[in-house]
């Protein structure tokens, strides 16, 4: 191909995903053996059985220590909210689940999330995590119950056995790739070759393997809500209904937000494009080279936001192809016709109110959730006039200990310009508060301090940070990939190299994230310099066999 | 106004969480034509069944009476049963900590996607 032939630069740039998507899916025939014998994966069009029929017998398995889950937990974003009364209330009710499932005797409980979106998850250990503000925003227990009940059908359907299934492929794959890569040794070591396509195409087969299994796990665990909660007597309507309605109305409403950031993110491109082009324009006394330039820059500008615009397509595209939830309204569907198809389940029932009210009418429980919607706010315009205010009253009371409530008040107090009256002058000391407070530490207050530590020079105290953070959090597979970079940049990358090595032999799991830890700048450098070289080699393939 | 100012400006704007009032939105399941219509919450028989298309939808909710919701239709007020029509909920949450949440693995199958991005 020559120069001329080829796509202006910027468009290439724009093009490698799109390429590498439609290359990546012409070699989807390498589906991961070990993930096609899941269980459910060949009946994913199976009819649902009746939610009114017993359930079947669950899968006996070994149970991880729900304690260290905790502690795992804690390690991912901010982690946990301390709300005992609250805690009390939503174990009641998982004990209810596990007794109308037949298995009162299992392990897990339920604990509270410190983010500010709608998010629930269940892990193998039995336990399930909700965010705070599911608690704020069901209407009923019916409700609730519904969320917990879903999240238990993870558990009880034995959704982690895929995380098995993937550790074995994974193997299979890398034994695949080790073999192909001898033979290509001595052939082709340089553009895209063999190997990675085996690499590229497992890679995606394995993701829409396991999104597909996500997805028929999904509409499982749903049905698994929908017995669950008409067994306990609570209302499909107020119950698994309202709760798929209010994650669809969730994600509707995020979905405007994203679209409305493109909006803005393209104005501003375009803007900005223009304003570059004033700047380096040659100057121009006659009308019809102002025109000419005014002209030039406007094409340049629409170019711009064309090209972001297809990335961001092409981004929501691929997240819906590879999302391991089907689409909400599938799923609400899907819930409704079992309805239609059994009058029982839809029978009219009145919801139940009163106990969730009493329960968030609970004083400490109600300071709480009051304190985080404060710091939530202060948190999205810690520059406005009043956050300053809203900070400290969220890092007061029962969460003047708490993880997010303080980030609250440190990042506000940071956006504020001079020192604040009454804070510390180094503001990284607020977490102090959440370190000496065992049922409260988050791994993320440890980072963002020995970060920020090691950013203005000062690596002793940074690393005598990170060490305390790991008294606590050694444990944790969710704090080891930071700790495995944290040792490359302050004690050299062969430590790193060891410390990864550790982390793959511990945490299994999260051994490719510390191995990626591991890089120093250079090697990343080089591996990035590498990935564009080869997407811009099939990008001229792709193109050069279309002509 | 500078591109960044203007930027920021509407992303702060856009950041603000906000529980969006309950409307009706389309029939359920989807595949529903038509829709009863009640004279009020409870009654034994619909007095009309109204083709989903005439429903004028999103209908905003104006009461809501055990498993009913009383929606103007046409200009009369109409009483309809919950489990015919799918209800776009609002949540009393938002994205303040998603520069710190952490992604949904595989090891944590969760009750929806992951929309804070």
């Amino acid at each position: 191909m020559s120069a001329s032939d080829r796509p202006p630069v910027a468009q290439r740039h724009a093009l490698w995903p799109l390429t590498l998507v439609l290359a990546l899916l012409a070699g989807c025939e390498s589906m991961p053996q070990a993930l096609t014998q899941l269980p459910g994966i060949s009946s994913l069009a199976q009819k649902p059985v009746s939610p009114l029929d017993a359930l079947p017998a669950p899968e006996a398995r070994a149970w991880p220590d729900p304690a260290q889950d905790m502690v795992n937990q804690r390690a991912r974003g901010f982690g946990l909210v301390n709300a005992p009364e609250a805690q009390r209330y939503l174990n009641g009710l998982l004990a209810r689940i596990k007794a109308a499932a037949l298995v009162p005797q299992w392990p897990g409980e339920v604990h509270l999330l410190a983010q500010s979106s709608l998010s629930a998850y269940a892990t193998g250990a039995g336990n399930i995590y909700i965010s705070l503000p599911w608690l704020q925003s069901v209407q009923s227990e019916d409700e609730l119950v519904a969320l917990l009940a879903h999240e238990f059908g993870h558990i009880y359907l034995h959704y982690h056995s895929l995380e098995g299934a993937i550790a074995s492929a994974d193997t299979a794959a890398g034994f695949a790739s080790l073999g192909l890569g001898i033979a290509y040794k001595t052939a082709q070591a340089q553009g895209w070759n063999q190997v990675d396509t085996l690499h590229a195409s497992y890679a995606l087969g394995k993701t829409l393997t396991t999104a597909l299994y996500g997805q028929s796990q999904e509409g499982a665990a749903d049905r698994f809500s929908l017995h669950i909660t008409h067994k306990l007597g609570y209302s499909y309507e107020h119950g698994p209904k309202a709760f798929l309605e209010r994650q669809a109305g969730w994600e509707q409403q995020n979905e405007k937000l994203q679209l409305q950031k493109q909006e803005a993110l393209k104005q501003a491109l375009h803007a900005n494009t223009l304003a570059q082009a004033a700047r380096t324009a040659p100057k121009s006394n006659n009308a019809v080279s102002t025109a000419l330039n005014d002209a030039s820059a406007n094409l340049q500008a629409d170019l711009n936001v064309g090209m972001n615009q297809v990335g961001f397509d092409l981004s929501q595209w691929i997240g819906k192809l590879t999302s391991s939830h089907p689409d909400t309204v599938k799923r609400q569907d899907s819930l409704a016709e079992i309805a239609e198809l059994y009058p029982a389940i839809a029978e009219e029932r009145m919801p139940a109110q009163a106990p969730l009210q009493a329960a968030l009418a609970q004083k400490r429980t109600q300071d709480i959730l009051k304190n985080y919607q404060t710091a939530y706010k202060a948190m999205e315009t810690p520059q406005s006039p009043g956050a300053m205010a809203l900070a400290r009253q969220a890092a007061s009371g029962p969460t003047a200990t708490h993880a997010v409530p303080l980030f609250a008040l440190y990042t506000t107090a940071s956006a504020q310009s001079g020192v604040v009256r009454g804070l510390p002058r180094d503001l990284g000391s607020l977490f102090d508060a959440n370190f000496n407070s065992e049922a409260d530490r988050a791994w993320a207050l440890y980072t963002e301090r020995s970060t920020r530590l090691r950013q203005s020079g000062q690596k002793e105290a940074s690393k005598r940070v990170l060490e305390r953070g790991l008294q606590h959090f050694a444990v944790a597979e969710e704090a080891m990939p930071y700790a495995v970079k944290f040792y490359g940049e302050t004690d050299g990358w062969e430590k790193a190299r060891q410390q990864a090595q550790q982390c793959r032999q511990r945490f299994p799991r999260v051994a490719d994230r510390c191995q990626s830890a591991a890089r120093s700048p250079q090697e990343v450098a080089e591996l990035d310099q590498r990935s564009e070289k080869k997407a811009s080699q099939l990008t001229d393939r792709l193109f050069k066999k279309k002509k | 106004m500078k591109p960044c100012f203007f930027l920021a400006a509407i992303l702060a704007t856009a950041a603000c969480s906000a529980q969006a009032q309950d409307r009706i939105v389309a029939p359920s399941p989807s595949s529903r034509a038509a829709v009863d219509l009640f004279e009020s919450a409870g009654a034994s028989a619909p007095v009309r069944q109204a083709p989903v298309a005439e429903l004028g939808l999103p209908l905003a909710i104006q009461e809501s009476k055990a498993s009913y919701h009383r929606v103007a239709i046409g200009g009369q007020d109409y009483w309809i049963k919950g489990v015919h029509v799918r209800i776009l909920r609002g949540a009393e949450a938002g994205c303040a900590t998603r520069n710190m949440d952490s992604q949904p693995t595989i090891a944590t199958p969760g009750a929806g996607q992951n929309v804070c991005k």
